[in-house]
């Protein structure tokens, strides 16, 4: 008896020691944010921890497999050990001990720093789910994009995410970070990129959906560029921004309207008019009870969309001023039943 | 004994095998016949209201409601007990009550297709269906893989992948919850502990009798477009996809009215059904296992059941619980996983009593720490219902709610490690009889061992925001599912086919069974770990470029973990077929139980005479008493030691 336990206490020493190296292993990418740095070291010390856990059990399990095993059927009982008095107990009084620790260390302890809001985020960017794309809206410039994150380096993000349809999930495994877009409900994240890249370099740096949502979830992902603060105001102004943000940016108004049943017959306002050389505020009126619409006009190269909403609703966009001409506009959620054209003379 | 005494007038000619069919056919007719009715009162009801009978789409305040939805669900209704009263449920109870003459009994292999009342029979019915779908959805699994072996790969579409995946988790949870209960459950409960039958045989039938509702439903829904949004089925998803979803959420409905009157009765049975001398210090570990599992379905899975009605009437009849203005999603969620996470209870429980009782027989040492592994079941049951809200850690419940919900996740882990000593003191100085059951329980205890250390990683708020919903989850819990659950499933299956069929499965082919099962499933699920912290999220039909060769190595692992159920099949039928395969004697593995002092297969009411429980079940080694005499019938003062 006391020779096996020394055996097996002797394997269990020397297989925790090769875990320990094997723990020193990178198991993760490349991480980009700083509340990511925590993640990945809590990773570690809970793999640490988990090492000798782990090969006890192994050491003990595959010891008795080996050295106890039995050619054939056995022709005698093993040794009646029925494991009353204080080994259970030992046991128990041991295991909750150690539940306790990993409990407060790392749990507890590094829980308030990875989902900690900063009150007051150096950048504020909302990102809205819909089956089955993300749209971005940077309030305090006014920029929005559909077509990739940007984000400056070394500044407090603070998002601001919702969904329009089903829940969605906002997940960057570069940052390690994630929260739920949930219908009717605002959640929060906040974090700071701590290195500049892009989704070319590494495909970490995306935004993914992770919470199934039907049809094109797989497909449901936005890429991610962390850049200097030169490009990121660059950036800003070439996609909208520099204008005071959520509308009514004081050019000519245009009013457009969707009434009941328009998913089929379109746009009330099919043909829409403005004059060249001012800025245009269009007002989009979405009266389709229940049902999700916006205004989208692609003029320049550019889209220039309001927000998703369900009617009744009343959403803005500003456009720049616009060269004469015919330009087309859509509901981008029925892009192929809502159409109309804008005359700028 | 009534069943013995008619099977003198059987005719002396084999029946035909259609004949064997007649119920099932008679209850798939009025199954139709019911829906049909169903289907009309929906649309007279619809007419009588001023809409039309059926038009394909119905624009309300929430959007649309197809009214196909509605009358396909007032025909299921009346399409369930239709099926039931079909199939011969209650049918000789009917019968007496209005005074017509009643069917015989049947005896032979037929009774296999009828609402028996028999524990057994009902036993290997479950075992039989859940082993077929086990199989079904494991090919699921195999053409998800297909499609995963390169990204961007066009085997499958988006939808049809989204299907298929959502098939295979119901299918797979379906068989999780009931096949380890409902078959060794039902067969070995009231066996081993010296009942003639469960408390009531009829709810046991009805148990099973909805179980082909439910698998039926479940095919029947891709003929509505399926259902794309996982077994999870979260709306307002579920409440926006395809008309597939309702069929999902009548099936499930239905499968937890089984699971709740299932659970009753193993409650009721283990209570009051035990022998003379069962005290519950001489209750097996296995029993004290599906008590504990059978609390858990009675106590949460009604909370399924509402949410998915819920889900329903927001589709049907246009209320608001989870969508447009008010609706909460999170509601869902909540007691959604009030349910499920103590689901996953209802899958391991009886899988660690399943293995605790082969470890201890095919060891032949007492069980270790036995009152301290019954203290771990019941513990686990008390703390079941209070870890729900961790699969919810970055859904957007109020951050308040994230250390509670990671202080009682980590205390649940204590009991479990009870399991564990229990184990591992069970094989320490044992005569370790590695047979292909033994094999099967010590794989379980290795693989429980990775699903249980990895489940810290997603208990713990920090690492789970990075890692939830990646493939280190997918990893993580089928570890715990099919390397716990489904490997100590097989454990019994080797373990007790003898007894339940009175042939020996052939040795060679369990093991090749066995290794090639234990190897290739560490092949295929220990990747998924690193997958998922690299970037590879569940539930997706394509991913990352860089994620490729991880993916082709996980389904060529996959396929031949698949393959490996070619040799438990064919050793199966092998045994069940083959006209010389060798026969089970009463007790080929000498161990101590109750149903090891019985013929195998054990007679009809199970015992010659009622058992008087004298010792413990685990008595190896001490040459102390058996663990149960039987006092023979009409000879009181003689006893027979078995």
């Amino acid at each position: 008896m006391r020779r096996h336990i020394a055996i097996v206490g002797l394997i269990w020493v020397v297989l925790t020691f090769l875990g320990l190296i094997a723990a020193q292993i990178v198991f993760q990418p490349a991480v980009f944010s700083d509340k990511g740095q925590i993640i990945d070291s809590t990773f570690k010390t809970l793999l640490i921890m988990s090492v000798p856990v782990f090969t006890f059990v192994i050491a003990a399990l595959g010891y008795s497999v080996i050295a106890f095993r039995h050619r054939g059927q056995p022709d005698e009982d093993g040794t009646p050990i029925t494991g009353r008095g204080p080994l259970p107990l030992a046991w128990f009084v041991v295991t909750s001990a150690m539940a306790l620790g990993v409990m407060v260390y790392p749990g507890l302890t590094e829980l308030p720093n990875v989902v900690h809001l900063d009150a007051q985020p150096d950048v504020v960017v909302r990102i809205q789910g819909q089956q089955w794309r993300w749209s971005l809206s940077y309030p305090q410039s006014g920029a929005k994009s559909n077509t990739e994150m940007v984000l400056p380096v070394n500044q407090k993000i603070g998002f601001e995410i919702t969904s329009i349809d089903v829940i969605h999930s906002v997940w960057i495994p570069a940052f390690r970070m994630r929260i739920d877009a949930v219908p009717g409900l605002t959640t929060y994240m906040s974090f700071t990129p701590t290195a500049t890249g892009d989704y070319s370099t590494d495909s970490g740096l995306r935004l993914q959906c992770s919470q199934l949502c039907g049809l094109n979830h797989a497909a449901m992902e936005l890429p991610v560029r962390v850049v200097s603060e030169a490009d990121y105001q660059t950036w800003l102004a070439a996609n909208g921004g520099g204008q005071s943000g959520g509308g009514s940016g004081g050019g000519q108004p245009v009013s457009v309207e969707a009434s009941t049943g328009a998913a089929s017959a379109g746009f009330a306002t099919k043909t829409l008019n403005a004059t060249s050389g001012q800025p245009i505020t269009f007002t989009f009126h979405n009266n389709d009870q229940g049902i999700v619409h916006n205004f989208a006009l692609t003029a320049n190269g550019k889209t220039y969309a309001t927000d998703f909403k369900p009617g009744p609703a009343v959403t803005t966009v500003d456009v720049p001023a616009l060269p004469p001409g015919t330009y087309s506009f859509v509901c981008q959620a029925h892009p192929t039943t809502m159409t109309g054209t804008l005359t700028v003379k | 004994m009534t069943a013995l005494a008619t099977a003198g007038t059987q005719p002396a000619h084999r029946p035909s095998v259609i004949s064997g069919f007649f119920p099932i056919i008679r209850g798939l007719i009025f199954a139709v016949v019911g829906f049909a009715i169903g289907a009309a009162v929906a649309a007279g009801i619809r007419v009588a209201t001023g809409a039309p009978a059926w038009a394909p789409t119905q624009t309300s305040s929430v959007g649309t409601i197809p009214s196909t939805e509605q009358i396909v669900t007032v025909g299921f209704i009346f399409a369930v007990p239709a099926w039931l009263l079909g199939v011969g449920f209650l049918e000789t109870t009917v019968r007496q009550w209005f005074g017509y003459r009643t069917r015989p009994v049947v005896t032979d292999w037929r009774r296999y297709l009828t609402a028996s009342e028999d524990h057994k029979v009902i036993g290997l019915q479950y075992l039989a269906t859940f082993v077929v779908v086990l199989l079904v959805a494991g090919l699921g699994a195999m053409t998800m893989r297909i499609q995963l072996m390169q990204p961007d790969n066009q085997f499958l579409t988006p939808d049809i992948y989204n299907r298929v995946m959502s098939f295979h988790g119901i299918a797979m949870v379906s068989v999780a919850v009931a096949a380890v209960m409902g078959s060794f459950g039902n067969y070995f409960v009231p066996i081993m502990i010296g009942a003639r039958d469960m408390a009531f045989p009829r709810l046991n039938a009805l148990s099973f009798w909805l179980i082909p509702v439910v698998i039926v439903s479940l095919f029947l829904s891709e003929l509505l477009g399926g259902w794309d949004s996982g077994w999870t089925a979260y709306p307002p998803l579920s409440v926006r996809n395809a008309s597939g979803q309702v069929m999902f959420n009548l099936a499930i409905i239905v499968f937890g009215l089984s699971s709740i009157l299932g659970g009753i009765n193993f409650i009721v049975t283990t209570i009051k059904m035990r022998a003379p001398g069962m005290t519950w210090g001489r209750v097996p570990i296995f029993v004290w296992s599906v008590l504990s599992a059978a609390f858990i379905a009675s106590f949460f899975t009604q909370f399924f059941a509402a949410s998915l009605t819920m889900v329903l009437l927001d589709r049907l009849v246009g209320t608001n619980f989870f969508i447009g203005q008010g609706g909460a999603p999170l509601l869902y969620e909540h007691t959604f996983w009030f349910y499920s996470h103590p689901a996953v209870y209802i899958f391991v429980l009886p899988g660690f009593g399943m293995a605790l009782e082969v470890l201890a027989h095919l060891s032949r040492k007492p069980l270790f720490a036995y009152r301290w592994a019954v203290a771990g079941f019941i513990g686990i049951v008390g703390m079941s219902g209070i870890v729900w809200a961790h699969h919810m850690f970055v859904s957007g419940m109020p951050s308040a709610l994230l250390g509670p919900f990671l202080v009682t996740t980590e205390l649940i882990s204590i009991p479990t490690g009870l399991i564990f000593l229990s184990a591992l003191g069970t094989v320490w100085m044992g005569r370790l009889w590695l047979t292909t059951p033994m094999l099967f329980a010590l794989g379980f205890t290795f693989n429980f061992l990775i699903g249980g250390v990895t489940g810290i990683f997603l208990a713990d708020v920090p690492t789970d925001v990075s890692l939830h919903d990646t493939y280190f989850v997918v990893a993580h819990f089928h570890y715990t599912i099919i390397g716990g659950e489904i490997f100590a499933l097989f454990a019994a299956f080797y373990f007790w086919f003898p007894k339940m069929t009175g042939r020996m499965l052939s040795e060679r082919l369990g093991k090749i069974h066995f290794w090639m099962m234990f190897i290739f499933f560490n092949l295929t699920f220990l990747p998924m770990f690193w997958a998922g912290l690299h970037g590879m999220n569940r539930r997706i039909a394509t991913y990352q470029n860089d994620l490729a060769q991880v993916n082709l190595f996980i389904s060529i692992n996959a396929f031949l973990l698949g393959s490996s159920f070619i040799f438990f099949v064919f050793n199966v039928l092998r045994a069940l077929l083959w006209k010389k395969a060798p026969r089970a004697e009463a007790n080929p593995w000498r161990a101590r139980t109750l149903e090891w002092l019985v013929s195998s297969p054990p007679p009809v009411e199970n015992f010659p005479s009622t058992p008087i429980v004298v010792g413990s079940p685990y008595g190896y080694g001490t040459g102390g008493r058996p663990h149960a005499v039987f006092a023979l019938a009409g000879a009181s003062d003689e006893e027979v030691t078995a």
